[in-house]
């Protein structure tokens, strides 16, 4: 990283925006239309207060609008803060900090298209009125880039025609049609795939080697799709035998890896996620370089899908476009119900591995992140869960489904994510295809995710309901102290050797912040008070009148040296040593002897000048003030 | 040698720029897009056939900020 001086590979949030532009464009763009097409968003300029993502996806929209390609756009788009009372329109990058709602909403003036949030227990209401709110202001850029294409737009290119053996192999295909529709009412999952491999295996063979193959199954896909979309219509009965509303049935697991800090199972139906949570210090914080400057983060969420999670065999490597969205999309979902730093100083790493899936993995990795955190007793505001939906629309008809499965995931009209907690959403995502999804269909669909969402909550919490008051065995221990900004240079020293040394010699970690606040690391209570010891050492200051038990360090001429606190020393003069006149040093007291004394002053260098006449030896009392008396 | 267009408008309080024709025009589609101070170069290319033998839309969409948007050089520390 150092050594490269140039950009490198995707950062985290360059993958999210390229999804967060390609989500609203691509269902644009005319069906039959299938060359390859790149569309490059390049940041040349940032302000530091208006977020780039939003300005590269009205870029992409004007781009395509005026390039003369099948794009049925163009698509505007912007971000919506919430302030408690207003929306807010393209918040400042300074103004999000304050806001509780991060939405962004892209469409086209007839729909919404595309939504993506992070809010901060939001009602379903204020989420719609923001999403509603989005929608009306970027009418004004859509129709600026109408002006622009107006003038600027290239020909059109001619729309791809259909492929001419259509008719022909439609013909051919419909009589199959039975033989689908009767293979959907099969429930099972595995006997069903056998079966409808079985007639797509049939159709090949009826259409030969020289069929055109993609056009054969794009059609098959139609009438599958077709069948199955309309048998939920008519019957609100799906392909697994589910009503539109029913969950598949959950369990939920936690401690599922015992030496772990935290670690959860969750299994809703064929889709299961093994989410496992580490703490660690602010030495583990994860520094991120973007555009708006440097800065590191206390949470972090790794999503993981092997091919083996949907029986599969193939390339396991670093993580795609998909795993980082999901990864963040999760990430978002339990962000907002995180500690705060103050509250929590541990630094917190999730991994989520899905081990099954049949759909809405992203929505079980929420579900197990929130048990896995609450088995690792990260004391989060409330538990947090996920549920994937779709909608089906034909007509005035439409049916919401509640907890998708993989075959039903893209057939709908609008697929969205909904998470939150029993109070609010946290997370929602909508991708809309079709243009004619009113703010009223949107109200039922978000009602019937939010009884879902608290179904699911449910059955988590037969599992665990509250996060654990103590922290597992294995997981670092972090203590907080303060100390006085000019003893901080103390504690380092020069070129950071005392803290090393403490370090080393306790074994725990120390962290020293700007602002005097010391967090100490350590595995176990033991190192830990160690090291809280020195700093004490390090920082205390001699007090005047003050009666400490020291040890004799060195004996000379004219006194003794006594350490006395921590690593300080102090000088007893021979004249302090006792009330007689003293001939030699040696004759009171040598080097190893634990003795009592008394601060009586600093001397201009800020040395200690201590004595031991002043104090009772052997009982430590003070005997001046006593003559006093 | 340039044919530029430019579109304005005013938007949530800051000026929002739409310009076409003097960057990147090999491109089927460019355009400069400013808001505020922030500006992001947007591209769009579709090869002139489809590609056979794909039943997928071959779309692929990189977002990329450079860091000298920011006034910076990647890398290092400071």
């Amino acid at each position: 990283m150092v050594f490269f001086k140039r950009e490198g590979r995707p950062s985290e949030k360059e993958t999210l925006v390229s999804r967060l532009i390609d989500r609203p464009i691509r269902p644009l763009f005319h069906k039959n239309y299938k060359n390859e097409t790149q569309v490059i968003a390049t940041v040349l300029a940032h302000d530091m207060e208006n977020d780039p993502d939003v300005v590269a996806i009205l870029g992409a929209s004007a781009a395509l609008t005026i390039s003369g390609l099948p794009f049925m756009g163009p698509i505007g788009a912007c971000r919506v803060g919430w302030d408690g009372n207003n929306y807010i329109l393209n918040p400042t990058i300074a103004q999000m900090k304050d806001t509780t709602l991060d939405l962004v909403v892209a469409g086209t003036s007839d729909g919404v298209l595309m939504v993506e949030s992070e809010a901060s227990e939001l009602s379903e209401e204020i989420m719609l009125g923001a999403v509603d709110f989005g929608h009306g202001e970027i009418e004004h850029v859509i129709k600026a880039i109408i002006d622009l294409a107006e003038v600027a737009a290239k020909e059109p290119r001619p729309l791809p025609d259909e492929p001419k053996e259509k008719d022909e192999y439609l013909k051919k295909i419909t009589p199959f049609r039975k033989k689908f529709e009767k293979a959907y009412k099969e429930i099972d999952k595995s006997s069903r795939s056998t079966i409808l491999s079985h007639i797509r295996n049939e159709i090949i063979l009826e259409f030969g080697e020289l069929a055109n193959s993609t056009l054969l199954s794009s059609l098959t896909k139609d009438i599958e799709a077709d069948i199955v979309r309309s048998s939920i219509l008519k019957t609100k009965r799906r392909i697994d035998g589910r009503d539109t509303k029913t969950v598949r049935s959950i369990v939920a697991e936690v401690g599922t890896l015992p030496r772990a800090h935290g670690s959860a199972l969750f299994t809703r139906g064929e889709t299961q996620a093994l989410v496992v949570a580490t703490l660690g210090t602010g030495q583990d914080e994860q520094i991120i370089d973007a555009l708006e400057g440097e800065y590191r983060s206390k949470f972090m969420l790794h999503y993981n899908f092997p091919p083996y999670s949907v029986g599969e065999a193939g390339r396991v490597g670093s993580p795609g476009r998909r795993e980082v969205g999901h990864g963040k999309l999760a990430w978002r979902a339990v962000n907002p119900l995180l500690p705060s730093g103050d509250d929590f100083p541990y630094t917190v790493r999730i991994v989520s591995e899905v081990t099954e899936s049949n759909g809405s993995s992203s929505m079980a990795t929420v579900c197990g992140t929130s048990l896995a955190l609450m088995d690792a007793g990260v004391p989060i505001k409330k538990p947090v869960a996920g549920i994937a939906m779709g909608l089906i629309k034909e007509k005035k008809e439409f049916s919401v489904l509640s907890d998708i499965l993989g075959d039903e995931d893209h057939l709908g009209d609008m697929d969205f994510k909904v998470a939150g907690t029993e109070d609010g959403i946290t997370s929602l995502q909508m991708d809309i295809k079709i243009t004619s999804i009113t703010k009223e269909i949107m109200e039922i669909a978000l009602q019937q995710a939010k009884e879902g969402r608290i179904h699911i909550l449910n059955e988590m919490a037969k599992a665990i309901g509250s996060p654990r008051e103590v922290l597992a065995e294995s997981a670092p221990k972090i203590t907080t102290m303060k100390v006085k900004l000019e003893k901080i240079r103390d504690i380092i020293g020069p070129g950071g050797k005392i803290i090393r040394e403490i370090c080393e010699t306790t074994g725990a970690k120390v962290d020293i912040e700007d602002d005097g606040t010391i967090k100490i690391a350590a595995s176990d209570a033991e190192s830990s008070q160690a090291a809280q010891s020195r700093i004490n050492d390090i920082v205390a200051e001699a007090e005047l009148g003050v009666i400490y038990t020291g040890k004799v360090v060195k004996t000379v001429d004219f006194g003794a040296f006594v350490n006395f606190l921590g690593t300080r020393d102090g000088l007893v003069h021979i004249s302090e040593l006792q009330n007689a006149r003293t001939e030699k040093t040696t004759d009171i007291c040598k080097e190893g002897d634990d003795v009592k004394v008394k601060v009586i002053g600093f001397d201009d260098r800020g040395k200690v000048k201590l004595s031991m006449k002043r104090v009772d030896q052997d009982t430590g009392e003070d005997i001046e003030n006593k003559k006093e008396d | 040698m340039f044919e530029v267009y430019r579109k304005e408008i005013k938007w949530g309080g800051k000026l929002l720029t739409f310009e076409t024709g003097k960057i990147a025009r090999q491109a089927d589609g460019a355009v400069m897009v400013t808001y505020g101070g922030t500006t992001v170069l947007c591209t769009a290319v579709g090869a002139l056939t489809a590609k056979p033998g794909i039943d997928f839309f071959p779309l692929t969409v990189n977002y990329q900020e450079k860091t000298f948007a920011a006034g910076r050089i990647p890398g290092g520390f400071f």
